[in-house]
């Protein structure tokens, strides 16, 4: 992403390694463009922190900070020396302005962010605490990439707590339901993975306790 | 790189949901009407598309499948557009992208709080309490500097909040923490000892802290192994003042004598001194399980960690003699060379 000398001299900020760029639950009022260097996204869960991503040059991220005033829903560090122009709220349409290219970033961003929300929700219109457990698992599965129609096996990095949360169910519940298809041998339980026998299976199922409500 | 015009019936559809969407509309004259199943569960939703709107934007760009169903109520002109002709459009128009992405934001908003609601998250933990916790997690993990971080922008953020006065505490710990490696107040309080407040994280250290201790009752020899591996667990995952005191523990119930978790709880207090910045109570430690075990299959290491100590104090020569000693003790293995490398670290010749 080009970017005019100006833009650095005035917009320009720099990072050393380990430092944080913000935590989670600080107020945001800025967001950022990273030029150089890589940013580790992390969360802390349960008394642990975890990565949740590696952000790299041209990335941008606490864009959600423009867009009302709600706190960091996760903290920002430097991996390694990072440079990164700041931008504050007030000026973010004179930016967009001046760079199309982010503007376009930015509203692919939304878009795909809106559908991974809007895929969210639909695990809570499931009536059922087994319906929303197989459709975390679907929903993990198209995220990363697989295909809800193709006949094939998927393996899943999560854990019971995980996909509980993600279906905004009791962690014993979930447990209980997980349990119960490992048996049946659709699924198969491991240490931090769970294996998906056919996605195709899981999809016809969630689809079918869809109809039936 | 020309969008074309292209004419509907009315009653006609232009795209189903779940069609693969690969391009971008704008209704020049007619209507069309958007459907679609509300994402928070209320429904069908509605939507007319005015003349001069545009219309599947977002699966194009995401690249994900038409969430709606486009129906043409009256007969229509659209202007069709590949991705590529759009984005070039944008890049043009700033007006429009600001206009979009107020809209998409508004969504995301509307969406991200439904989910919240459903989760029950909405509010849970106030963001004063969120960032102290963040605090507490890191002072306990002992990453001193971000657990100063947090807690200075609480004090700004917060000047008056709940947590200030306790915060100005934890700063002055997590200074002394970043300084000496070992985080204590002024008035020599420790990170443990302090007040919990409510459930937050410092409330579960307390909670780990007392639970080996309870475990000691009654089991002394027969859980030594066990909890040996408790301690060990704790070393491994860093909580090494908690695995201290569990390490302790098991030389004061074990008797002493040859039994080889003994030996192993020797060594790994040593080590966990190293790691708690305390060198001069780690030389002393191993020193002593050198003289008490004196064939121990630990001696290289422990050695080994006496050079490091002897380094972290500022003592290089010492530290070069210990890692000599080591670097010479057949059988030459990877801790030999690791010895020979500390050394060349050091600045010495060997």
């Amino acid at each position: 992403m080009a970017l005019n000398e100006g833009m650095t001299s005035k917009f320009g900020v720099t990072y050393q390694p380990g430092q944080i760029i913000f935590l989670e639950y600080e107020p945001g009022d800025s967001f950022y463009l990273i030029q150089s260097g890589r940013v580790k996204i992390t969360k802390v869960v349960k008394d642990k922190e975890k990565l949740l991503d590696i952000l790299e040059p041209g990335d941008v991220f606490g864009e959600m900070a423009i867009l009302e005033d709600a706190p960091r829903s996760a903290s920002a560090v430097a991996a390694e020396e990072v440079k990164a122009l700041l931008f504050r709220k007030e000026n973010f349409e004179i930016i967009l302005k001046s760079n199309p290219a982010m503007a376009l970033k930015l509203l692919k961003i939304f878009a795909k962010r809106i559908y991974e929300q809007k895929r969210r929700l639909m695990i809570f219109t499931l009536e059922e605490d087994d319906a929303k457990v197989l459709d975390v698992l679907l929903m993990l599965a198209e995220q990363k990439g697989h295909n809800p129609n193709s006949i094939e096996s998927v393996e899943l990095v999560t854990n019971e707590e995980q996909i509980a949360s993600w279906a905004a169910i009791k962690v014993d519940n979930c447990r209980k339901v997980l349990t119960h298809y490992d048996k049946l041998g659709r699924i198969q339980l491991g240490q931090n993975k769970i294996s998906i026998r056919n996605i195709n299976e899981i999809h016809r199922m969630v689809s079918t306790k869809r109809k039936q409500q | 790189m020309s969008p074309v015009s292209r004419v509907y019936k009315a009653g006609s559809i232009i795209y189903f949901e779940g069609d693969k969407a690969e391009t971008v509309f704008v209704l020049q004259t007619g209507i069309v009407l958007l459907t679609y199943l509300s994402a928070e569960g209320a429904g069908e939703v509605r939507e007319n598309i005015k003349s001069g709107e545009f219309f599947g934007v977002k699966s194009a760009l995401g690249r994900f499948p038409r969430e709606e169903t486009a129906t043409v109520l009256a007969d229509a002109t659209t202007m069709v557009m590949t991705v590529a002709e759009f984005e070039q459009l944008v890049l043009q128009n700033h007006k429009l992208v600001m206009k979009m992405l107020k809209v998409f934001s508004n969504q995301l908003r509307r969406i991200g709080k439904s989910i919240q609601t459903r989760m029950g998250t909405a509010d849970s933990e106030p963001p004063g309490t969120g960032l102290f916790n963040i605090g507490e997690n890191y002072l306990k993990n002992k990453k001193f500097n971000q657990a100063l971080y947090a807690y200075q922008k609480y004090l700004q953020y917060y000047p008056d909040g709940e947590y200030a006065t306790i915060c100005l505490q934890r700063v002055e710990m997590a200074q002394s923490g970043a300084a000496t490696g070992y985080a204590v107040a002024s008035d020599g309080s420790s990170f443990v000892s302090q007040p919990a407040p409510k459930a937050g994280p410092a409330a579960v250290q307390a909670d780990a802290a007392a639970e080996p201790a309870a475990a000691l009752d009654g089991d002394s020899g027969i859980g030594i192994a066990k909890r040996y591996f408790d301690a060990f667990s704790l070393y491994s995952s860093e909580k090494y003042e908690e695995a201290y005191k569990l390490y302790r523990s098991i030389l004061d119930t074990a008797g002493g004598g040859d039994d080889e978790y003994v030996e192993k709880t020797y060594f790994d207090i040593g080590r966990c001194l190293f790691n708690m910045n305390k060198p001069q109570d780690a030389i002393t430690q191993l020193t002593a399980m050198i003289k008490s075990f004196p064939n121990s299959q630990n001696l290289k290491p422990a050695l080994f960690h006496i050079g490091k100590c002897h380094a972290m104090l500022g003592d290089n020569e010492k530290a070069k003699g210990f890692y000599n000693k080591v670097r010479m003790m057949p059988p030459n293995e990877s801790i030999n060379k690791r010895a020979q490398k500390a050394i060349e670290e050091l600045g010495g010749g060997v």
